[in-house]
């Protein structure tokens, strides 16, 4: 910028409020990377080095394809609000540690740019990008889906390679840590809550939804003769939770409508769970719920004082 | 239920610093009421006090001396009448008669006559019986009404004490953010001389000082948007105000000058000062050592709910509380970054600006029922009830510009007819 300055003032008619908070969309996603780092930690730990190349993988074509997207679409710079980041990260969350390079390429590019940026761009989008794509990709290569044991595992695991809610034998211990198959950011309850953790007191996400969706499953458990800790600490329950119903764009507004989104989801959850033989209840749950997100908002506006 | 609001980052720079009145300036424009006509001709002169039109609201010669012109006024937000008045160089006071009141009719002419904008809001809540004093500045840089508190207890003692015996008034609550200590301990002190009188501090947040919040929170009557305070048997008044009414009881000098806040981060010394009514801007700023040349955003009044000029020759009016210059629009979006022009995104439905809004408005779907032109949609989310606070967009980390969106809803449910899809 050079230093010209007027000989005369030029003052420029702006609209109140002439301030406004330091607060932007950029700093939101900032926070979540941030509040995601623990159990990026944590999945290098339990599955080694190639579950952060697979993560930075995620992440960095999610960032072209949102590149990529926004030329040929002709839509303003869009990479410096970090979204693509956050959801590059958390569909890398979601794949099991081997999880070819190529196809978690596709991935990132239905989550950006088919379930992104053709509804619009952020804000937009209906759909949580992430959660429909891991969806999608669970469909379309359903024999990549092999989850490796953890290179760190107890003694005591005998099932490889089986995901904790199928095989319903791993310990409460190893769930919460993360010493089970599972997808590279969802195993360790653990680190998942860390990150949640921080991310509340930032207020970057609201407890809400979380807890409503929790609790939910967990006294839907309870009803139902099942055990409820254990349905929260498997299947990437506690990543849906805090990271997918905290997605501000794809869940509802007001906090009545965090809670209906909460036990719509949680409810419905249980009811794949435990009554018919769906896969991937947790994602279809709130995907589901996100494509009710409207009709929710709509229901749970807030009323003007009058 | 209370009513919250944010908090905001209050940069009071001008708290601790004293009033100081502002040097006669070389000449002033008091600006006229819309419905008034110069008494006065071009050419004639005129003392410190003088009568200068009739009207609702009368205004008087903030100096003495000699009438220029009457001079026309063009903004961007209307246009205004003003005498100039160019200063003599021995200040004269005009001979003014004490006024008296024994009852409310005489009490709101009187204080009519006097041109201070509170006959206004006392003649609309004539028949409260509770009188809010407001000494909550929720806008950044504001400090005049801080300021009043601490010089002028004693006055506002008196003026309390005036207003309820000729008005009814049956209790008085004087409203101060509890973080301006200072101000609650003088208020504490004016309170306890005062008939029927508490200090209630009030969440320093914004817009904490709106009417509505005030009845709500303060006086603890539930309170419609739509509503006005009046409606609730509530008299709002600004400190200032009850102190000026005070005062001219005393000695009858009309509504000629206040105390308003300069600042900004041009300013070199940013301070509190007391200027005749339709003081120009600049002078203001040359008082304060604020730099013009590489402004570029005038502010008068907060920064959350003031208006932008771009002409540093308006004189200044009767409600202006502060005058304020910036730089820019600074770039790095830091602290303070005033109007930030890049870094808008696409709404994230975050729900900040719902949270923020007092009227429970949800303004993020009043931005987006604009721009579809759905006024259906419109007339259900009810923009007329915004209080104009400004707080949604300052919260909205999108950067939309969410109070302008409002605005428009208001003016195209104004308009008649059909959905426009
Ligand atoms: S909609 Fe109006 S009342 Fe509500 S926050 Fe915005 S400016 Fe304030
Ligand atoms: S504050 Fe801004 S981003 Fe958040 S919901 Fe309101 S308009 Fe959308």
């Amino acid at each position: 910028m050079t230093d010209f300055r007027p000989e005369v003032a030029e003052f420029k008619k702006f609209s109140a409020p002439f301030e406004k908070e330091e607060q932007s969309t950029s700093k939101i996603m900032t926070h979540v990377v941030v509040g995601l780092l623990p159990s990026l930690l944590l999945s290098g730990i339990i599955f080694g080095g190639s579950a952060l190349l697979l993560t930075g993988f995620c992440i960095l074509t999610a960032i072209f394809w949102e590149w990529l997207s926004g030329m040929i679409l002709k839509r303003p710079k869009s990479t410096d609000d970090l979204s693509a980041v956050v959801t590059g990260m958390v569909f890398a969350f979601m794949l099991p540690a081997n999880f070819p390079f190529w196809k978690a390429a596709v991935g990132t590019f239905m989550a950006i740019v088919v379930f992104k940026q053709l509804f619009g761009g952020l804000g937009k989008n209906i759909l949580n990008p992430a959660a429909a794509s891991r969806l999608a990709c669970w469909f379309i290569f359903r024999n990549s889906f092999i989850y490796p044991e953890p290179v760190v595992n107890s003694a005591d695991v005998q099932s490889t390679g089986t995901l904790s809610l199928v095989s319903m034998a791993d310990s409460y211990g190893d769930m919460f840590i993360g010493r089970v198959a599972g997808g590279l950011g969802e195993v360790s309850v653990l680190a998942l809550l860390t990150g949640a953790f921080y991310l509340l007191a930032m207020r970057v996400i609201s407890l809400y939804e979380p807890a409503a969706f929790l609790g939910t499953i967990f006294v839907f458990s309870y009803l139902t003769g099942q055990d409820g800790i254990y349905q929260i600490l498997a299947g990437g329950t506690v990543l849906a939770a805090f990271f997918l119903g905290g997605d501000s764009v794809t869940t509802p507004i007001t906090w009545k409508g965090k809670l209906a989104f909460g036990v719509l989801a949680g409810a419905i959850t249980c009811v794949l769970r435990f009554y018919t033989h769906v896969p991937q209840a947790v994602l279809i749950a709130i995907l589901v719920c996100d494509l009710l997100t409207p009709v929710i908002d709509r229901l749970t506006e807030n009323k003007p004082r009058c | 239920m209370k009513i919250f609001g944010i908090f905001l980052d209050r940069e009071k720079n001008t708290e601790n610093g004293l009033t100081i009145a502002l040097p006669t300036p070389e000449r002033v424009a008091v600006p006229l009421p819309k419905d008034g006509t110069a008494e006065v001709r071009a050419g004639q002169w005129v003392l410190t006090g003088s009568r200068l039109c009739g009207g609702s609201l009368p205004a008087h010669a903030s100096v003495s001396g000699k009438v220029e012109e009457i001079k026309e006024f063009d903004t961007d937000d209307g246009s205004f009448t003003a005498v100039v008045i160019k200063a003599d160089e021995n200040q004269k006071d005009a001979a003014v008669r004490v006024p008296r009141a024994d009852d409310r009719e005489s009490f709101i002419n009187a204080v009519r006559e006097s041109g201070c904008p509170a006959a206004e809001k006392i003649s609309a809540a004539a028949d409260a019986d509770m009188l809010i004093v407001n000494g909550v500045e929720s806008e950044q840089y504001v400090t005049s009404e801080n300021r009043c508190m601490l010089d002028d207890g004693k006055l506002i003692t008196a003026g309390i004490a005036l207003i309820s015996r000729l008005m009814g008034i049956e209790k008085t609550v004087i409203a101060v953010a509890s973080d301006c200590e200072e101000a609650v301990d003088a208020m504490e002190k004016t309170a306890a001389d005062a008939p029927k009188c508490e200090v209630v501090k009030v969440r320093p947040d914004h817009p904490a000082g709106a009417d509505m919040v005030l009845v709500n929170n303060v006086a603890g009557r539930p309170i419609k948007a739509n509503e006005t305070a009046a409606e609730k048997k509530v008299m709002i008044l600004l400190p200032s105000e009850v102190a000026f009414i005070a005062s001219y009881f005393e000695t009858g000098m009309p509504f000629i000058k206040r105390r308003v806040t300069v600042d900004g981060d041009l300013v070199k010394t940013p301070c509190v000062v007391e200027a005749p009514i339709g003081t120009p801007l600049k002078d203001l700023f040359a008082f304060a050592d604020g730099n013009l040349l590489p402004a570029e955003k005038l502010v008068i009044g907060g920064l959350m709910t003031g208006r932008c000029v771009t002409d540093p020759e308006l004189p200044l009016g009767k409600c202006d509380s502060a005058a304020l210059i910036f730089m820019k629009p600074l770039e790095s979006g830091g602290k303070g970054s005033l109007k930030v022009v890049g870094g808008q995104t696409n709404c994230i439905r975050c729900g900040r600006c719902a949270k923020a809004c007092p009227a429970g408005l949800m303004p993020m779907r009043i931005e987006k029922a604009v721009k579809k032109r759905k006024r259906t949609e419109l007339r259900r989310l009810r923009p007329d009830l915004c209080i104009g606070c400004g707080s949604c967009t300052y919260v909205c980390p999108a950067k939309r510009e969410l109070k302008d969106a409002v605005d428009k809803a208001k003016t195209i449910l104004d308009r008649k007819g059909g959905d426009e899809e």
